[in-house]
């Protein structure tokens, strides 16, 4: 699955998952929601919050 | 989706509206405004009308952008995705959007009415716009390029 297709299917931008993907960008609670929906996992087993600095 | 259409049908009716509006204000002061009060000279009208004809062309662009998103629902998809992308709205939240927009184009649009009147006025606020706006800019490439 190419990005464009997981950023179509989730209602995003290429971009913004390039950004998630390279932990440049923080996703939202609602689109990590939506994009571990999408794989049919839980939140927490896609994304790790733990080292995020909130700004 | 279809609200989404909507919005585009509208936003074409709007730019359509406005850029008729300029071509006939522009019209109007090239005929009827031979120059300003303070004499300035043919130039200060020519760069003036140049920049507004330079915006309808921009506006055209957009509108056939619109046009071509409505036959085409993947390009409305990716349209509206890319209106409503969280990092995008962020990335504008913090280079200043809509503030700093609006205070440029009110500068510009302010500069190109007072060309008719002062061309010093004139010349000042559209290079204050025209500062602000490359500001803006310049913070945007920095957030796309930091997140």
């Amino acid at each position: 699955m190419s990005q464009e297709e997981l950023a179509m299917a989730v209602g995003t931008t290429r971009q913004t998952i390039t950004s998630i993907e390279v932990e440049k960008y923080t996703a939202s609670l609602v689109l990590a929601y939506k994009l571990a929906h999408y794989f049919g996992l839980a939140i927490e087993e896609v994304f790790d919050f733990s080292d995020v600095v909130e700004e | 989706m279809d609200k989404y259409k909507e919005v585009v049908r509208k936003r074409i009716r709007g730019v359509i509206i406005a850029t008729l509006f300029v071509a006939a204000f522009v019209i109007c002061m090239h005929f009827f405004v031979a120059k300003s009060a303070d004499g300035a000279t043919g130039d200060l009208f020519s760069f003036l009308e140049g920049g507004v004809i330079g915006l309808d062309f921009v506006a055209l662009f957009y509108m056939l952008q619109y046009r071509k998103a409505l036959d085409n629902d993947e390009k409305l998809k990716k349209m509206y995705n890319e209106e409503h992308d969280e990092r995008t709205q962020f990335i504008r939240q913090k280079s200043g959007f809509p503030v700093f927009t609006a205070a440029g184009a009110v500068l510009i649009v302010g500069g190109v009415a007072a060309g008719y009147i002062n061309s010093t006025v004139s010349y000042t606020m559209a290079a204050c716009g025209i500062f602000i706006l490359l500001y803006q800019l310049g913070l945007k490439f920095y957030y796309m390029r930091k997140y």
